[in-house]
C-alpha cells in the first residue's frame, strides 16, 4: 500500500509542471496561437528561478522571476507573431533555441566560473495542509506537497470558470475561432491575443521554475527534456479544456513516475529503454485523442490582419 | 518577366537574408558584450576557426555536412507544408543502421559494405519518418509532436546501443565499436579530414531542387503545401503526397546520418547529433526553404558551430551560444520575409507590378 501511495504522490508531483504549462497553452491556443516555444519558455523560467533563488536565498522571489522570464519570452513570441505576423511555428522554434542557448550561456557564465560545486538554492518546502494531510492514503497523495502543486490544482477550476463562465473567456475563444467576427463585435483581437500569450508565458515560466526550485534544487542545461512538447501533446489529449488537460497531465505524470519506479526496482531493463516510456505514451495518447473530433480554435496559427 | 527583372529580383531576394544575418550578428555581439565577454576577440576567433588553414576549412565543411542533408530535408518538407522537426531522430536512425551494418559487416568488400550502409541508413531515416508522416497524412495528427517524440526515442536508442549491445569496452566513455576500416570513406584532400559528404550533399541539393521545381512530383508537393483542399479537387492525392514528402525528408536525414558515421566519426556515440535536426530548421528558413540556398546557409552554420567550439575553448563562453545566434537569425530572417510579402501584396492591391 505504501508503494502505491508513494507512486501516486509522485504522479501528482510529476504531473504538476506539465499541467501548469498545458493550462497556459489552453488559453493561448484557444486564442488562436500555436506557440511551440514552450520548451524554451520553460527553460527561461527554470533558470530564472534557480539563479534568483541561488543569489537571494528567496524562493518566492525566484518563482516570481520565473514567471516574469516566461512572460518576456512570450512577449517576444507575441510581438513577432501577432504584430509582425511571422509564421508562428518558426518563431516557436526560435524561442526554443533562444531559451536553450541563453540559459546555457548564462549558467556557464554565472555558476561555472564561480567554482562553487553543488550550489545550494532555496527550494519550496513541503507544505502539508492542516487536517487534510492526515486523511489516510489520500492525504499523502494529494495534500502533502509544496505550494506550487496546490496552485496548479486551484488553477484548473479557476481557468475552467474563466473560459466558460466569463466574458473574458468568451473573448479569448472568439478571437481564436473567428477573429474577423470578434473584431466586428468590438473585441480587440490584438489586445486579447497579446494578453492570452503573456498569460500562457507566465504559466510556462511557473512550470519551469517548479522544475528547478520545487521538484529539484538545481538547474541543468536543457533540463526540461521535452516536457514542453509533452505539454503540447497533453493539450491535444485534453481537448483544449482545463479539466481534460488535468487528466492528461496525470497520465503523463504517471508515466514519469512509472519510469522512476522501474529504474528504482532494478528489474534489469536498461535505463535508456525505460526512459523511452513517457515519449511512447505521448505518441499513443495523441493517437487515441485523434479519434475524436477536436474543438481546436478555427483560426489557429493564422495571423490577424485588421482591415 | 524579362531576364533583367529576374536578376534584380534574385539580388533583392538575397539582400533580405544578408541584412537579417548582419542584424543577427550585431545583436549577438551586443549580447556577448552584455554577458561580459570580449565581442571583437570572439568574432576574430570565429573567423580563424574556419579559415586560418586548409585543415580547419575541411573541418568546417564536415560540420556543415549533416546540416546540409537535414536542411534540405526540412526544406522539402516545409514546401509540402509538413513541419519536420524530427530530422534529428531520422538522422540518428540513419546513423544507427549505418553503424550497425558497418560494425557487423566486417567480412564484406569495401564498395559492397558502403553500398549497404548507404541503403540501410537511407531506409532507416525514411522508416523513422513513416509513422509521423502516416499519422499526419491519414489522421491529421500534428507532426510537430510525433516527430519530436521520435527524436527523444532515437536518442535513447543510441544511448542503449552504445551502453549495451554495441559498446566498445576498450573505451572509457560509452561508444560503439568502430565500423570496419573498408567502410570508412576516404578523405578528399590530403592533410584534411574532408570526406565526400559535403560535395555529394551539394549534388543532392541540386537534384532535389530540380525534383521540387521541374518535376510533376515536386509540383504536387508544392501544390499540397500551398493549398491542400484545392489540390484535392485538382485530383492530387493529398494523403499520398504528404506521406511521400515525409518519407523523402526522412531518407535525406538518414543519408546525412550515414555520412556522419562513415565519413566523420566512424563509430556511434551519444552526442553524435548535437541537435542538427533543430539547427536544420534555421538552416532551411535562412535559405528560404530553397535546397540550393541550403548549401550556403548550412555552410554558414557549420562555420558558426565550429567557431563556437573555439570560443568555448579560449574565451569560455558556452558553445551553446550558437543556439542564441541561430534563434536570432531565424527571427530576423522570418520577420524580414513577412515584410516583403506585405509590400508585394500592397503593390498588387494598388494594381501596380
Amino acid at each position: 500500500m505504501d508503494q502505491v501511495s508513494f507512486f501516486l504522490a509522485a504522479t501528482v508531483r510529476m504531473a504538476t509542471p506539465l499541467m501548469i504549462a498545458a493550462l497556459g497553452l489552453v488559453v493561448s491556443e484557444r486564442a488562436g496561437l500555436m506557440n511551440i516555444g514552450v520548451e524554451g519558455t520553460m527553460l527561461a523560467g527554470a533558470f530564472a528561478a534557480f539563479s534568483v533563488s541561488a543569489f537571494t536565498g528567496n524562493y518566492w522571489l525566484g518563482i516570481l522571476c520565473a514567471m516574469l522570464a516566461g512572460c518576456v519570452m512570450a512577449l517576444l513570441f507575441a510581438f513577432t507573431s501577432i504584430t509582425l505576423r511571422t509564421p508562428q511555428i518558426v518563431i516557436g522554434a526560435a524561442v526554443n533555441m533562444l531559451g536553450s542557448g541563453l540559459t546555457a550561456v548564462l549558467f556557464r557564465k554565472l555558476f561555472f566560473d564561480a567554482a562553487t560545486g553543488g550550489i545550494q538554492v532555496a527550494t519550496f518546502p513541503a507544505l502539508p495542509i492542516p487536517l487534510l494531510h492526515a486523511i489516510p492514503i489520500l492525504g499523502s497523495i494529494l495534500f502533502n506537497h509544496n505550494v506550487i502543486v496546490y496552485i496548479g490544482m486551484l488553477l484548473v477550476p479557476a481557468l475552467w470558470f474563466i473560459m466558460n463562465r466569463t466574458s473574458t473567456g468568451l473573448k479569448i475563444i472568439a478571437v481564436g475561432e473567428h477573429p474577423r467576427a470578434a473584431d466586428s463585435m468590438g473585441v480587440n483581437v490584438f489586445r486579447t491575443r497579446y494578453a492570452a500569450t503573456l498569460f500562457s508565458g507566465v504559466l510556462m515560466g511557473l512550470a519551469g521554475g517548479y522544475l528547478s526550485i520545487a521538484q529539484a534544487n538545481s538547474f541543468n542545461v536543457d533540463m526540461t527534456g521535452g516536457k514542453g512538447y509533452i505539454a503540447m501533446a497533453i493539450v491535444v489529449l485534453g481537448k483544449w479544456t482545463p479539466g481534460g488537460v488535468a487528466g492528461g497531465a496525470l497520465l503523463f505524470g504517471g508515466a514519469n513516475a512509472l519510469q522512476m519506479t522501474l529504474q528504482n526496482l532494478g528489474l534489469g531493463i536498461p535505463n535508456n529503454i525505460i526512459m523511452m516510456v513517457p515519449y511512447i505514451v505521448t505518441i499513443l495518447a495523441v493517437l487515441t485523442a485523434s479519434r475524436h473530433r477536436v474543438i481546436d480554435a478555427g483560426a489557429k496559427g493564422i495571423p490577424y490582419i485588421k482591415v | 518577366m524579362n531576364p533583367k527583372k529576374h536578376i534584380k529580383d534574385a539580388l533583392l531576394g538575397a539582400w533580405r537574408p544578408a541584412l537579417a544575418i548582419l542584424g543577427a550578428v550585431l545583436v549577438s555581439a551586443l549580447l556577448l558584450r552584455a554577458f561580459g565577454y570580449d565581442a571583437g576577440h570572439s568574432l576574430a576567433m570565429l573567423y580563424d576557426a574556419s579559415f586560418s588553414n586548409l585543415r580547419v576549412f575541411g573541418s568546417m565543411l564536415n560540420r556543415a555536412c549533416p546540416l546540409l542533408f537535414t536542411g534540405i530535408a526540412v526544406a522539402i518538407a516545409y514546401r509540402g507544408s509538413v513541419f519536420n522537426i524530427g530530422a534529428d531522430g531520422q538522422f540518428l536512425a540513419g546513423a544507427i543502421v549505418s553503424a550497425w551494418i558497418g560494425i557487423k559487416g566486417g567480412g564484406l568488400p569495401g564498395p559492397l559494405l558502403i553500398l549497404l550502409m548507404v541503403l540501410g541508413g537511407t531506409l532507416a531515416g525514411a522508416a523513422w519518418a513513416f509513422l509521423p508522416g502516416f499519422l499526419k497524412a491519414r489522421y491529421e495528427i500534428s507532426e510537430v509532436i510525433t516527430t519530436i517524440m521520435f527524436n527523444y526515442i532515437a536518442i535513447q536508442l543510441v544511448g542503449y546501443l552504445v551502453r549495451g549491445p554495441l559498446r566498445d569496452m576498450a573505451q572509457a566513455e560509452p561508444q560503439s565499436y568502430a565500423i570496419a576500416a573498408q567502410g570508412w570513406l576516404s578523405y578528399l584532400i590530403p592533410k584534411t579530414k574532408l570526406h565526400p559528404g559535403f560535395i555529394i550533399g551539394c549534388i543532392v541539393a541540386v537534384v532535389i531542387f530540380i525534383l521540387l521545381f521541374k518535376s510533376w512530383f515536386g509540383y504536387e508537393v508544392r501544390a499540397v503545401g500551398y493549398n491542400p483542399i484545392a489540390s484535392k479537387y485538382a485530383g492530387i492525392s493529398v494523403t499520398r503526397t504528404t506521406l511521400a514528402t515525409m518519407l523523402l525528408s526522412g531518407a535525406l536525414c538518414g543519408l546525412g546520418g550515414f555520412f556522419e558515421v562513415a565519413g566523420a566519426s566512424h563509430y556511434l556515440y551519444e552526442s553524435l547529433s548535437s541537435g542538427y535536426g533543430y539547427t536544420a530548421i534555421a538552416v532551411s528558413i535562412l535559405a528560404g526553404n530553397n535546397p540550393i540556398g541550403v548549401i550556403f546557409s548550412a555552410s554558414l552554420f557549420g562555420f558558426l558551430t565550429l567557431g563556437a567550439t573555439a570560443m568555448q575553448r579560449v574565451i569560455g563562453v558556452s558553445a551553446q551560444f550558437t543556439s542564441i545566434v541561430q534563434g536570432i537569425i531565424i527571427i530576423f530572417v522570418a520577420a524580414a520575409s513577412v515584410k516583403g510579402l506585405q509590400k508585394t501584396r500592397r503593390k498588387a492591391e494598388k494594381g501596380g507590378h
